[in-house]
């Protein structure tokens, strides 16, 4: 059931009716039924794995805090993390590590042919998983308190609004909110609704329409001109945006009718003047949990090699990063140039300062914004070829720019197509710059009056059927 | 606490490159413009040096000012 079907938009109205019509102590309980019906909904079989997830962390965990032995309750944390590595390892990587070692003892002469898994990857592993592995961290480092409810502990890792993609979220944040009875509050679940719509705006009217001109591009590159080219790659910058933060707004959107603010997973990431701060705003709750959990404890530990154990921590976390969003060499090869980029980044620190003092600051700052945006595209080329070498092709073919091309998107069949994406792109930018003026950039009609606010919700739900391209395509990030 | 504080200072001006920080007790990382992640790790490893002790990292995880790293000085030093 995806955010953006009918199918979900039945379930959640349902769902929401008997939230609020059930006492305040029960509700937890519907949720948690909710989402358990939810995930059956994607695949049955996966409820055992994710089960089993869940009830080994919440008693190991437990064991671990109690435990006063340091060697206890370092052997309960690593029970609990090595025993989600390895579920993960084995949904995720274990075809992509034997059909490489296949190839391996090919080219060395040697035909083998080993069993592959063929049942799928649970739907939501890599999120859940990894937030399970935070949540045993948390409690052992003190940061917070096992939780001893199972049922609350359940619905914190499978609560359906972010089971298939996110966001991560950290115990302090979740776990005390679903401890606390929410009542009906009309706004909240104004701004929820809104923010759902936007998301769902921002899935059909953007990213699937921007969808049509990059599948063009990456499904045969070698057979489109310069110019296709270009708009391609430009084009699924603002696709997997839209189409991610689309989803987390729906997600968020949905939370927040219910009572429960998730984490932000994007904050203009955009207008990011470098890597370091890119990462800050894109994907934020998985870069949060790669940082907190990863990059902080290996750099503390590499840290009597100095500068040199930094950027040592920073290509471990990023390529795990990258091999995160699956199992494939453009994946390791997507984070190489990430951690490539952050370490470059950091170790020219002081002649970025220098830099920073001696050029107008204008002319600093746009600079900064336009290396970002664009090695950020570059390496998101990289991870939506099918390998490097594609990946290449299609950035070479740049400069096969024709005046027959130009003609094609000014005056052919796609112009229409072509003009309500360029359209929709600004929308969205627009709409992140007013973002940034007000935090209620979703409530601006409220001082309207009643005749035009409906003027314009109507306008919005005409928008998004006239304009949406309704196909059935998944989120970008539901394959992760 | 005031010589630890006396053997600190030297270590915060050269990793943050600032000769004008005054080291306080109440000093955190937000008040002091290059003290981010990757500087912190340089300055752990540096105080190290400094007082010939090793730190753990739960012990570093937690810290919210100068003042909750002198306490862990201290009782290593002790």
């Amino acid at each position: 059931m995806a955010l953006n079907s009918i199918h979900y938009l039945f379930f959640l109205s349902i769902v929401f009716v008997l939230y609020f019509l059930l006492p305040g102590k029960q509700r937890w309980k519907l949720l948690l039924a909710a989402s358990v019906y939810f995930y059956c909904t994607f695949d049955v079989k996966f409820l055992v794995l994710i089960a089993f997830s869940i009830f080994t962390s919440f008693f190991l965990t437990i064991k671990s805090e109690e435990s006063a032995d340091q060697s206890k309750k370092k052997l309960y944390l690593h029970m609990v993390v090595w025993s989600n590595v390895l579920i993960l390892c084995v949904f995720k990587y274990y075809n992509f590590f034997v059909e490489s070692a296949v190839d391996l003892f090919v080219s060395m002469g040697l035909h083998i042919s080993p069993t592959l898994i063929q049942i799928g990857m649970p739907i939501g592993l890599s999120f859940y998983t990894f937030q399970i592995i935070g949540y045993s961290l948390d409690v052992y480092y003190d940061v917070s308190k096992a939780e001893r409810n199972l049922g609350i502990y359940s619905l914190y890792i499978l609560f359906f609004p972010k089971l298939i993609s996110g966001p991560i979220e950290q115990s302090q944040n979740l776990l005390p909110q679903l401890h606390k009875e929410q009542n009906f509050d009309y706004n909240r679940v104004t701004s929820g609704i809104k923010l759902i719509a936007w998301g769902v705006f921002k899935k059909v009217c953007i990213a699937d329409r921007l969808s049509v001109f990059v599948d063009t591009v990456f499904s045969s590159p070698e057979s489109h001109g310069g110019l296709q080219a270009i708009v391609g790659c430009y084009f699924l910058v603002f696709m997997v945006y839209a189409d991610f933060s689309g989803y987390t707004d729906m997600a968020v959107g949905t939370a927040r009718i219910f009572g429960f603010d998730l984490i932000r997973n994007f904050n203009r990431p955009f207008i990011s003047q470098n890597l370091t701060e890119f990462w800050k705003r894109w994907h934020i709750s998985l870069y949060a949990w790669f940082y907190e959990y990863i990059y902080n404890p290996l750099s503390f530990s590499f840290r009597s090699l100095k500068k040199w154990g930094i950027v040592l921590a920073i290509f471990i976390t990023i390529t795990l990063s990258g091999i995160w969003h699956g199992a494939g060499m453009k994946f390791i090869i997507y984070g190489l140039l990430n951690s490539l980029g952050l370490s470059i980044e950091y170790l020219l620190t002081p002649f970025r300062v220098k830099m920073r003092k001696s050029i107008s600051p204008v002319i600093y700052k746009y600079c900064s914004i336009f290396i970002t945006f664009h090695f950020f595209l570059f390496c998101l080329i990289v991870f939506e070829s099918d390998n490097f070498k594609e990946a290449l092709s299609i950035i070479k073919s740049f400069s096969k720019i024709n005046i027959h091309e130009v003609g094609w998107y000014l005056f052919g069949d796609n112009k229409i197509e072509f003009i309500l994406a360029f359209v929709f792109v600004f929308i969205l930018l627009g709409m992140e710059y007013w973002q940034a003026k007000t935090d209620n950039y979703l409530s601006f009609h409220l001082k309207l009056p009643y005749l035009v606010r409906w003027t314009v919700y109507s306008a919005v739900i005409f928008i998004v059927v006239y304009f949406g391209v309704f196909k059935t395509s998944e989120f970008v990030y539901a394959q992760f | 606490m005031e010589e630890i504080i006396t053997r600190l200072t030297p270590i915060l001006h050269r990793v943050f490159e600032n000769n004008t920080i005054v080291v306080t007790p109440e000093l955190a990382a937000r008040d002091v413009e290059n003290w981010t992640s990757m500087t912190n790790v340089i300055f752990i490893a540096e105080v190290e040096n400094e007082f010939k002790i090793k730190f753990h990292f739960r012990d570093v995880m937690g810290l919210k000012n100068i003042g909750d790293l002198i306490k862990i000085i201290q009782k290593k030093i002790s």
